[in-house]
Parts: C-alpha cells; sequence; structure tokens
C-alpha cells in the first residue's frame, strides 16, 4: 500500500516538471503527501528567496503555519538550524528540559506537537529550504520514514532549481531583446524624424534627445512614439524650428 | 582546456583592443581565425525579424550577413528560427540550393562552400545565432566542436553587454553594449534602420513594410542593402507609393 502511493506520489511530483509548474503548488502537495503516507500529524516547508531569506512556503495546517511564521519571527527552530546546516536536525520529545529552542518548543507545544523532524531542501551546494514534520506524540521518526521524506523532499528541490533556472533564463531573453529593439527603434525614429523635419538623421537624433530631456521621458520611450507617428511629433519638430530662428 | 583556450584567445585580442570584458567583435575576430574561415557573422533576434545582425567579419562576411538581410532567408534564419544548429558542406549542391533557393547561389558566388551555423541558447530560445563560412571543403574534425565554444563566448558576450538601466539617453549607453567603436560594420549598419524610417514617411506605411522595400529593391537593383540606405539617407534615393526615383 505504501510502496503504491509513494510511486504514485513520485509521479506527481515528477509531473510539475512540465508545464504549467509551480513551486508552491508543489511544496503544498509535498507537505499533505507526507502527512498522508508517512507517520507525521503535520508539515510545512520554508524556502529561501533569491537573496537568502527564509520565506513560508507551504504548510499543511493552519497550525503548522503560524509556527513556521513563529520560528521565523523568533529567528530560533529547527527549520532554521537545518537550513543553515544542511544536515537533517530533530527532537524527539519537545517537552523534555533542556530545550534546544525553547521559545519554539512551548509554541508547538501548545499547538499539540511533542516532536518534530527538519530535513533540508538541497541540490548538490544549493540550499534552498527546509521541511519540518510534527507529530503529536513523543519518539523519533522511524529511519524509514525519514529516507523516504528526504528523497521526497529532494525531488521537490529539482523542481524548484528547475524552476528558478527557467526564470533566469527568461529575465535574460527579455532584457537582451528589450535592448536590442529599443537600439533599432532609436535608428528608425531618427529616419522618420529627419524625414518629417526635413533635416540630417544626426539632427533629429538631438531633437528627439533634448525632447526626451525636457519631459523627462526615456529616450527610447520617445521614439517609440516617433516611430507610431504620435501627435507630439509635431511639438518635437516645432521646438527645433523655434530654437533654430 | 579547449574552452579555457578559446576564451582566453578571445580575452587577450579584447585586451589588446583595451576592451574589458570582450566584445562582441572580438569574439567573432578570435573565431575566424582560429577556425580558418572567410566569413563569421553573429546576429540576434530583432523587432525586424529572426535575423539582426550585429557582427560580420573576415573576408566575406559584411556581405554574407547583408545578403541574409536582404533575401530573408539562410543558415542564421534557419538556426534562430529552429534552435538548433544547421550545418551545410556543399552551399553549391542542389539540396542546399532547394533549401534556400535565393542565398546558397550568392554564398558560393561569394567564395563560400560550408557553413555551420550554431543557435545562442538561453534555455530552450535560440536568441540569436554565431554562422561559420568556410572556402573549402575539408575542414578539420574539431570545426563543430569549435563552433558550439564560439557560440558559447558569443552569447556570454551578449549577455554580459546587457545594461539593464540604459535608455539610450547617452548615445554610448542604449542599454546594449555590442561591438567597440570602430567595427566598420556596427558604425554603418544602423543607417539601414533609419532609412527604413525615412522611407516609412515617404510611402505612409510601417518602418517594418518600409524595411521591406528597402530589401526589395536592393534585390531587384542587385545592390547592397547598406548602399541603398546609404543614398536613402543621403536624399539621393526616394521612394514614392508608385515606383522608386533616383
Amino acid at each position: 500500500m505504501l510502496e503504491r502511493r509513494l510511486g504514485e506520489m513520485f509521479v506527481e511530483l515528477a509531473d510539475t516538471l512540465v508545464a504549467g509548474f509551480d513551486v508552491i503548488e508543489l511544496l503544498h502537495s509535498l507537505c499533505e503527501r507526507c502527512v498522508e503516507l508517512l507517520e507525521v500529524d503535520a508539515a510545512g516547508v520554508l524556502l529561501a528567496d533569491t537573496r537568502g531569506a527564509l520565506t513560508l512556503a507551504a504548510a499543511s495546517t493552519e497550525q503548522v503555519r503560524l509556527l513556521e511564521l513563529f520560528q521565523l519571527q523568533d529567528e530560533e527552530g529547527p527549520c532554521l538550524d537545518c537550513f543553515h546546516s544542511g544536515v537533517q536536525v530533530a527532537s524527539s520529545d519537545l517537552g523534555v528540559e533542556p530545550q534546544r529552542w525553547p521559545r519554539f518548543s512551548a509554541a508547538a507545544r501548545d499547538c499539540g506537537f511533542t516532536a518534530v523532524t527538519a530535513l533540508p531542501l538541497r541540490l548538490r551546494d544549493e540550499r534552498l529550504g527546509a521541511m519540518n514534520l510534527f507529530r503529536s506524540d513523543a519518539g523519533a521518526l522511524d529511519e524509514e520514514m525519514v529516507r523516504v521524506a528526504q528523497a521526497l523532499a529532494d525531488v521537490a528541490a529539482i523542481g524548484i532549481v528547475h524552476e528558478r533556472a527557467f526564470g533566469r533564463s527568461e529575465l535574460v531573453v527579455e532584457q537582451l531583446q528589450g535592448a536590442l529593439n529599443s537600439r533599432t527603434v532609436i535608428e528608425q525614429a531618427k529616419g522618420v524624424l529627419a524625414e518629417r523635419g526635413r533635416i540630417d538623421v544626426s539632427d533629429a537624433f538631438a531633437v528627439m534627445r533634448s525632447y526626451a530631456r525636457d519631459n523627462n521621458r526615456l529616450l527610447s520611450e520617445v521614439a517609440r512614439a516617433v516611430v507610431l507617428q504620435a501627435p507630439e511629433v509635431a511639438d518635437m519638430l516645432s521646438t527645433k524650428t523655434r530654437s533654430d530662428s | 582546456m579547449r574552452a579555457a583556450d578559446v576564451q582566453a584567445a578571445i580575452e587577450n585580442l579584447a585586451r589588446a583592443d583595451g576592451a574589458s570584458p570582450p566584445l562582441i567583435n572580438h569574439v567573432c575576430l578570435t573565431c575566424v581565425q582560429s577556425v580558418g574561415a572567410v566569413g563569421v557573422c553573429t546576429s540576434v533576434r530583432g523587432p525586424t525579424g529572426l535575423y539582426e545582425p550585429l557582427c560580420a567579419v573576415g573576408p566575406a562576411g559584411e556581405a554574407l550577413a547583408e545578403l541574409q538581410v536582404t533575401v530573408g532567408e539562410g543558415p542564421g534564419w534557419e538556426t534562430v528560427d529552429g534552435d538548433r544548429p544547421v550545418l551545410i558542406r556543399d552551399l553549391d549542391a542542389v539540396s542546399a540550393q532547394r533549401r534556400w533557393p535565393l542565398f546558397a547561389a550568392a554564398a558560393a558566388g561569394l567564395g563560400t562552400a560550408t557553413v555551420f551555423a550554431f543557435p545562442l541558447l538561453v534555455g530552450v530560445v535560440a536568441v540569436g545565432a554565431l554562422e561559420i563560412y568556410w572556402a573549402r571543403r575539408p575542414l578539420s574534425n574539431t570545426a563543430f566542436a569549435d563552433g558550439l565554444l564560439f557560440a558559447d563566448a558569443a552569447l556570454l558576450t551578449l549577455m554580459t553587454g546587457i545594461t539593464p538601466d540604459g535608455d539610450g539617453a547617452d548615445p554610448a549607453d542604449d542599454g546594449f553594449r555590442a561591438g567597440g567603436p570602430g567595427d566598420p560594420f556596427l558604425d554603418r549598419w544602423p543607417q539601414v534602420h533609419q532609412a527604413a524610417g525615412m522611407v516609412s514617411v515617404q510611402l505612409q506605411v510601417e518602418p517594418a513594410e518600409a524595411y521591406a522595400r528597402l530589401r526589395a529593391h536592393a534585390y531587384a537593383n542587385d545592390q547592397s542593402l547598406r548602399e541603398v540606405a546609404r543614398r536613402v539617407v543621403e536624399r539621393t534615393l526616394t521612394f514614392s507609393p508608385d515606383r522608386d526615383s533616383e
């Protein structure tokens, strides 16, 4: 039974790598499946943003959501230690003194949790975040279960890294294309203005540039307006005539 | 090891030219020398289509880039369109002539026999192309591998050239830095777009259509597109809706 559900789970996680992929969706599904398949009562995931700051990404219950936020606010807890060290962190009984995370332990017990296991989300050397698994009863999570949970977390990590790399490349393409398009449009606009005002191409550039400066607008934006033959082109040319006379 | 050699050769040339990091013409010049080519062209997708030339070097380079723009077909177009390399061993072969009815024969006429075109891939998207042309067929076994390395170097150079805050207010910073000042091709090419702007007013059409008219004029009169553009900008050639008048 567990094996079959696990198989389905991996397929589900792998499916998120195709079109329409969403990281938050993936992590919610990771939390829900951990609760369903493993002997845990709740799960939550913290994810590092591009600058390395942790934020709450997913939680199986509202209680866990608050607990995770509490960790972030209070800057102590198993998820944080796990993220910073990159290795698994666990406490089999949050009621035993002395506690490694006194404030977190009290908050967790208030929510009805006694044991916690934190697993890193990582791909090779890149630390992405961490997943917390909570249990109501004291006692260490079965080793087999920990291995399964880590495997699920590893698959999720691949999905996250993949999505981030793709997002970056789209941004680069956008910037490169944007810059090159502006360059061409500026040249076309020089020609349009030169022809309409019966002036030299180099003078047309000077007209556009001073119009952009005087009106506090980007040159590329003004050039686009010129190419689209916007009404303001007449203003540009009349300013030019006035300053010449 | 080989990749490091390629990068080092490009950087040496750039340093000798007083540029750091290297610009696209340094990549193309290093490429044309190290693979024994007669032409190397780089292009990018632009607002006017898939093939906006950025740099062309070697004895046949400029003419080949210009030819591809004029006829609207060729290995550069195809590699960007398909996101994959295009390798033609014999431009004189019937298969090549069939593939590019206008380009292949004219390219062979420019003294080229073989062309390898590589897409500049960012993720799964080709943002541009690097083409290498040879005069003779027998190539070294490493030509393909070298081409890939130079395509990587070209892409890296283009990506480093992006200055996202540049808007063109400063002519030296239009949001993108590709080649060094004094590059013969880069210096003259913008005139083609200026001419398109002028012709768009003359014909009362969009710049894209004006650009097509310029290309058609160049092709029909067997003239260079840059030459046609120069005459438009100097006002010795004007277009009218009915006919082009000298």
